[in-house]
């Protein structure tokens, strides 16, 4: 294989030809092709590492194909013509051409064996997908785009100075396993953190997502986290105090999703949820706690996507994503609620769904490492999943309040995407030995056990009948338009307004001092003017005598001071 | 207000947990921490946290909800509802 070969150049070439097809059927039937052929590449390839590249003196390896690299990037695949599919309607090309840079990005990123070609990708991923954000066109989309721009090009740059300072201190810019200690080691975590969504790092995502096109929130969904959790896993398994932050990160979100009345934006505190889960298991650092997190990123990005995909269908065909706005949509568009329904369930890790495969083996990993707290954690973590994501997604848009929307169901594209999400939802959770086969260890686990299914069951319908009762208790939160604050208020609202106040302290010291001085200067030239101007005691004509006389005294003093 | 989680809702849903705990007596669960295995663990835990985060969530609420354009023109949150098929440029 040459030396620059990576699967992520072949949506580079697709996205430089792409602007030039006119004909926009033969257009997306070409995107279509892009995340097939360029997962043939690598789909029956050997593990290894290809394309190396002398660098100056560095030594790039641009395709590293191992379990763990194989299984994001199939994923990502997946993910990347499951989302072109649902675009297919799109006649955008700015939307299209970042998708295709974007995710190649995030798979070129995957594929990088050494921490300088990460950096190049990790950048790119966050370049391509805020186009996604943009390619929406409204000003409020535009001032999105530029915070989270921000945001993402500052873990990159993180990212760049951990790995100069990494350099300096190993001489090495392979990416392999890390020990937090350093500051280099520190930075690296920290960019991996902004882009994982950490606790108080984590507002760009909810700020972000409901603010793309409805097809570019599909998109950004399946990339930029799991990439970071990919980067985790690869760089800090094991690492203790990600189960800490995992644990806070899978809690927090929980209740902003229960209030939240854009469901794009629950989503994306689900998204943040559910990373939680997925970085407590690459804290733990087992095998069986790995293979968990990578099985949950797989069922993830499908499942989420799915979600996302039906909130978009929604959104196409009524104009909005607002809780407060919709209700009794099952009627007009059934398929989209019942593709929205096996989201729901595979994300609620209900048996027979992905997502019950892959999250018990973080659970259990958990109990077996006889982390008590965080177990009890997760299990609570998991009932509010079931509450935002469970309930409250498919409730509000196709129960809850009839508001007589009449729409015609989703497209037949958007359906297409949907259900084949769906069916590998249901396929996933059926046969998880095909998952589990994928997975970087063996694994030695039964998720159909009858202690398993009974407890899991107990667990979520006990919490279905607290909503039923709530709800016909009069006590469920009804949907409120209005905007929740979060850690973003700091930055959007505290901070520009202390720097407007202190901008305006200054300005008034600055015309305080001005004043003052000005005051004084007056004073001053109006006190030379008495003693120098035309009748000052300095100017007035002096008689020659008393000049005279002045110097003899002068004089006198000088000859009694020399005698003394 | 017509409301989805009618009677027979609230009965079915009702019926399934009732059946559930009761296999809970019949075959009984496992557990790893102690506290786990005691019977109608995962019963009263899924209905109790559900509840707490509920009333808990609706407090938050009291704290943190804001008018819609309480960013400004800066955000999307503000902007009108998105004209349907808006996206079909």
């Amino acid at each position: 294989m040459s030396d620059l070969a990576t699967p992520a150049l072949i949506y580079f070439a697709a996205a430089l030809v792409t602007p030039f097809i006119r004909w926009h059927i033969a257009r997306a039937i070409f995107l279509l092709s892009v995340p097939l052929v360029a997962l043939a590449t690598f789909a029956f390839a050997q593990y290894g590492a290809y394309s190396n590249l002398p660098f100056f003196e560095l030594h790039l390896t641009l395709f590293r194909l191992d379990a763990l690299s194989y299984v994001f990037a199939l994923v990502f695949s997946l993910a990347a013509f499951l989302s072109l599919l649902y675009a297919w309607h799109i006649r955008d090309r700015l939307e299209q051409v970042s998708s295709l840079l974007y995710a190649g990005a995030a798979i070129g990123a995957v594929f990088a064996a050494d921490l300088v070609t990460l950096f190049v990708f990790w950048e790119g991923t966050a370049i391509a997908s805020v186009f996604l954000i943009w390619a929406r066109r409204t000003e409020g989309a535009y001032h999105t785009g530029l915070r989270y721009l921000a945001i993402q090009v500052g873990s990159g740059l993180l990212l760049l100075v951990g790995i100069i300072l990494n350099y300096q201190d190993t001489g090495s810019i392979a990416f392999e396993h890390m020990e937090l200690g350093s500051l280099a080691t520190w930075l690296i975590f920290l960019a991996f953190g902004i882009k994982c969504a950490f606790p108080l790092l984590n507002n760009w995502l909810q700020d972000a997502y409901p603010a793309a096109t409805l097809t570019g929130t599909v998109t950004l969904s399946a990339f930029t986290t799991k990439l970071a959790v990919y980067a985790l896993a690869r760089g800090f398994a094991g690492t203790e105090i990600l189960i800490y932050i995992g644990a806070a990160m899978t809690l927090f979100p929980v209740f902003f999703a229960a209030i939240e009345n854009n469901l794009r934006r629950v989503l994306a505190y689900s998204l943040n949820n559910q990373l939680g889960f997925m970085v407590v298991g690459i804290g733990i650092g087992t095998p069986l706690a790995l293979d968990g997190t990578v099985a949950h990123a797989f069922a993830h990005v499908i499942y989420k996507g799915l979600l996302f995909m039906s909130v978009g269908a929604v959104l196409y065909r009524t104009g909005t994503d607002k809780a407060s706005e919709l209700g009794g949509l099952w009627k007009s568009m059934p398929l989209t609620m019942m593709f929205c329904i096996v989201g729901a369930l595979s994300i609620s890790a209900f048996p027979l769904f992905s997502g019950f495969i892959a999250k018990s083996l973080i659970v259990s990993a958990s109990a077996d490492t006889g982390h008590f707290i965080v177990w009890l954690v997760l299990l609570a973590a998991s009932v509010g999943v079931l509450e935002h994501a469970g309930i409250k997604i498919p409730y509000s848009m196709f129960f809850g309040h009839d508001r007589g929307l009449k729409v015609k169901e989703a497209p037949f594209h958007m359906l297409l995407a949907m259900g084949l999400a769906a069916a590998l939802c249901i396929l996933v959770g059926v046969w998880p030995q095909q998952l589990y086969a994928l997975l970087p260890y063996p694994v030695d686990y039964a998720p159909y056990t009858t202690d398993h299914v009974l407890t899991q069951l107990q667990l979520l319908f006990f919490a279905g009948l607290a909503f039923a009762v709530l709800i016909r208790t009069g006590r469920y939160p009804v949907e409120l338009r209005g905007v929740n604050l979060d850690i973003d208020w700091l930055y959007r609202r505290f901070l520009p307004n202390l720097f407007s106040r202190l901008s305006s302290a200054i300005r008034a010291l600055w015309q305080a001092a001005a004043r003052f001085a000005a005051g004084r200067t007056d004073r001053a030239l109006v006190l030379l003017f008495r003693a120098h101007g035309p009748h000052g005691l300095i100017a007035r004509a002096w008689p020659t005598s008393s000049m005279v006389l002045w110097i003899a005294v002068l004089l006198g003093i000088t000859l009694v001071l020399s005698y003394l | 207000m017509k409301t989805y989680i009618t009677n027979k809702v609230l009965i079915a849903l009702g019926t399934i947990c009732f059946v559930l705990a009761g296999l809970d007596i019949a075959i009984g669960h496992h557990g790893s921490f102690g506290i786990d295995a005691l019977p109608f663990f995962y019963c009263l835990f899924g209905f109790v946290i559900y509840v707490a985060l509920i009333f808990a969530a609706k407090a938050l609420r009291r704290l943190i909800l804001r008018p819609e354009d309480y960013y400004g023109r800066n955000a999307i949150d503000a902007e009108p509802a998105q004209r349907p098929e808006a996206d079909n440029v």
